[in-house]
């Protein structure tokens, strides 16, 4: 109620002074950009009780960023002091790339092996104490991954309907049958990237939803 | 430690009357060298020679080091040989040829500290444990009266004074002139002010004392207190309070710890889960009726397995909420259970306890917690004995340049860094890479083509493993080095961020010629 208080004051003040609110167009678009990563590092984003999927959309698409941007974004309440459960496949997480802030909003589970990462995942995801899990098989082979039985996805997502929980699986390709939804997550990075600001890179990512037989339709970006 | 016959003899069944605090302190005179002698009973013609125990072990000097060696405490013959505690050894060698080394044991000393308790307790039941070499009891409560000159420890001589507060007698017990008595305040004028040291302070008020040439506490309880405090501060005032019989503070009652310990010993060796679970839940059974008796809950439950093959297993399990109920305690120590691959058949089970009160766990105010803590508990259990130890938990960044450096928190407490986080809603700017890694665990070694340059190698191309090709471009060389200072520990490297056709990763060099992949960049 308030806040739309605010916002017919601040249409007003913009009909009347419009010289004072002239934005640059390139801020507005940097600040539109902000919007949209942090929508799309809000844990809400992804549906309760359903499984969804995240692939790369090329070689060097940036897509470890959404850990960072799911742990480093603010302003979301968590339980217990954790934001999400990472269930890493290939123990591959490392801890030097991340604020300390972020680490600590993390539980890390290191698995050896994609039938460890299911079963950590079932286990988290049965408890329900933190309802979000991010399961990372980037670092699994293809080969590991498709002895994964589609039985087994659809049981996850079972679990994850009646606990209300949010699975995220990170994955090169299409690996969970039952995601409600899947994105395809890239920036087309390049070496000279690494000098710039995480927040810019971030703000780079560009997000299109995809459907297990390949069709791509721009969500964000 | 039992008390011996004569110690039973030393309270006489006198009655006592009237209402006045009294106190008795008891004192172990050279307690290191007294517990030295008693932890080697075969060297007991020793007490009739100097013996002297030093500040450091001796065995860990050698050389002329050792001659500089501190003494710490001296038994009787060595006072009368004209030593004193704070001589180097090679001093006190001079003056006394025949001194003799007494190693310091700790356990001795634990013992004699218990043993002089004990003697205590058997006298009054509120006893403070003053220092590691005294007590004091409170013996106005006592109906007997209290014969304190028969008192005995095997191995060491018990010094006591009687006094209506509980630091007149603790000091008189000290002194020669005031011990075996009934001591006031009066009485302590004669004794060196050296003495005040047994109340704690700064040892620099009393050198200050020395300097002004007080030779006794009659001249320090002359003084003005008032003066006293403006010159000395607040010690010497309390001390000024002390000597004058002013403050009779309360006792700091000793009370030996409590253990909920349980073991059982199996008669035949036990190798399914559902015996050790029924065997637990008995313990359990037991552990709830002694809580529940003491009004306490286990906040932990450490369970320790011995093995037929003389291995063991050892795990210790933090409980999100303290749990007083068998149901919330068995619950994980049966999922534990079940998914443990024992290397052979259980002979002894243990299990203890670490306590607290049933509403210890306060719930956040101001922050969510978790919805189902013991919940929580079970998973962690059951992921530990899927995973093993040491793979789940909150990462945490250590203080140190070498890669991959990290720690693992427990994730029992849930304290997330979200409290101490700004609530701004912008996003934060990091001082780390802008790019997080996904490394390789080990690092996977490669073979690679490189030039030199400047004295440092540049990598041309990659030839083996799984991300072979040509380096088409480079970031680096990043040289990282720590623990410089130790050459046992002394590391260094170089690193580069390296594009290839496949894509982007880190390389890393460390002399004299190991290349390796660190991790990819997706």
């Amino acid at each position: 109620m308030a806040s739309e208080v605010v916002e017919k004051l601040r249409q007003q003040m913009r009909n009347r002074f419009p010289q004072a609110h002239v934005i640059p167009e390139e801020a507005a678009q940097v600040g539109e950009r902000r919007e949209e990563s942090k929508c799309l590092f809000d844990v809400e984003m992804f549906p309760v009780g359903k499984v969804s999927e995240v692939i790369p959309a090329g070689k060097f698409s940036g897509i470890s960023l959404l850990v960072a941007g799911l742990l480093e974004n603010d302003g979301i309440a968590e339980s217990g002091g954790f934001r999400m459960v990472l269930v890493d496949g290939a123990d591959g997480f490392d801890p030097e790339s991340y604020s300390d802030e972020a680490c600590g909003r993390l539980l890390w589970v290191r698995c050896r092996s994609a039938l460890e990462s299911i079963k950590a995942a079932d286990l988290f995801l049965r408890d329900g104490n933190v309802p979000f899990v991010l399961l990372d098989l980037l670092g699994l082979g293809r080969r590991e991954l498709k002895q994964i039985q589609s039985a087994a996805w659809w049981r996850l997502k079972q679990v994850a309907e009646r606990r209300n929980g949010r699975l995220v699986v990170l994955a090169r390709e299409t690996t969970a049958p039952c995601a409600s939804m899947r994105l395809r997550l890239g920036a087309d990075l390049r070496l000279e990237d690494f000098d710039a600001e995480r927040e810019e890179l971030l703000g780079r990512l560009r997000v299109s939803t995809a459907d297990s037989h390949g069709s791509i339709k721009s969500l964000v970006g | 430690m039992r008390l011996s016959g004569e110690q039973v003899a030393g309270v006489e069944v006198v009655s006592m009357g009237g209402g006045q605090r009294v106190f008795g302190a008891l004192w172990i005179p050279d307690f290191p060298v007294m517990a030295g002698l008693r932890a080697h009973p075969g060297k007991d013609l020793d007490r009739c020679v100097p013996c002297a125990v030093l500040a450091v072990d001796e065995s860990r000097v050698a050389g002329k080091a050792r001659d500089k060696l501190p003494i710490l405490a001296l038994n009787r013959e060595g006072w009368l040989a004209g030593l004193a505690p704070g001589w180097s050894l090679g001093q006190a060698l001079v003056r006394c040829p025949g001194l003799r080394i007494v190693s310091r044991d700790k356990e001795s000393e634990k013992e004699l500290r218990e043993a002089l308790f004990q003697l205590a307790e058997s006298i009054s039941a509120d006893v403070e444990m003053t220092a590691e070499d005294a007590v004091v009891m409170d013996l106005a409560m006592v109906r007997e009266r209290v014969c304190l000159d028969r008192l005995h420890l095997d191995g060491a001589e018990v010094c006591w004074a009687k006094a209506p507060t509980p630091d007149l007698a603790h000091l008189a017990a000290r002194c020669d002139e005031t011990q075996g008595c009934m001591v006031s305040a009066d009485d302590m004028a004669g004794l060196p002010v050296s003495v005040l040291a047994a109340l704690g302070g700064n040892a620099r008020t009393l050198e200050l004392l020395d300097t002004w040439g007080l030779g006794c506490l009659g001249d320090f309880m002359q003084l003005p207190r008032q003066g006293v405090v403006e010159r000395l501060g607040p010690q010497a005032g309390y001390w000024h309070d002390v000597l004058h019989g002013k403050t009779c503070r309360l006792l700091k009652l000793h009370r030996v710890p409590e253990s909920l310990a349980q073991e059982m010993d199996f008669e035949d060796p036990v190798e399914g889960v559902e015996q050790l679970v029924f065997a637990l839940k008995r313990m359990l059974h037991v552990l709830e009726g002694r809580l529940a008796a003491r009004h306490l809950a286990a906040a932990c439950l450490e369970l320790r397995l011995m093995m037929e093959r003389g291995g063991e297993m050892f795990r210790c399990l933090n409980f999100a909420e303290p749990q007083a109920a068998v149901e919330g305690m068995l619950g994980p120590l049966q999922a534990l259970l079940e998914a443990l691959r024992l290397e052979s058949a259980v002979v002894r089970m243990e299990l203890d306890v670490e306590t607290t009160f049933a509403t210890a766990a306060q719930r956040e105010w101001f922050g969510k917690h978790l919805p189902e803590p013991e919940r929580w508990v079970e998973t962690l259990g059951k992921l530990e004995a899927m995973l093993g130890a040491g793979r789940v938990g909150v990462p945490l960044r250590e203080n140190s340049f070498r890669a991959d450096a990290f720690g693992l928190r427990q994730a029992w407490l849930s304290e997330g860094g979200a409290s101490s986080y700004g609530n701004s809603g912008e996003m934060v700017v990091l001082e780390n890479a802008a790019l997080p890694l996904r490394r390789f665990r080990p690092p996977r070694e490669v073979a690679v083509a490189h030039q030199s340059e400047a004295g440092l190698p540049q990598p041309l191309a990659i030839l083996s493993g799984e991300y072979k090709g040509r380096i088409l471009r480079r970031r680096g060389p990043f040289l990282a080095s720590g623990e410089w200072w130790d050459a046992a520990l002394a590391w260094q490297r170089l690193e580069w961020d390296v594009e290839l056709a496949s894509g982007v990763g880190r390389l890393a060099f460390v002399k004299p010629e190991t290349w390796s992949m660190e991790g990819w960049y997706e």
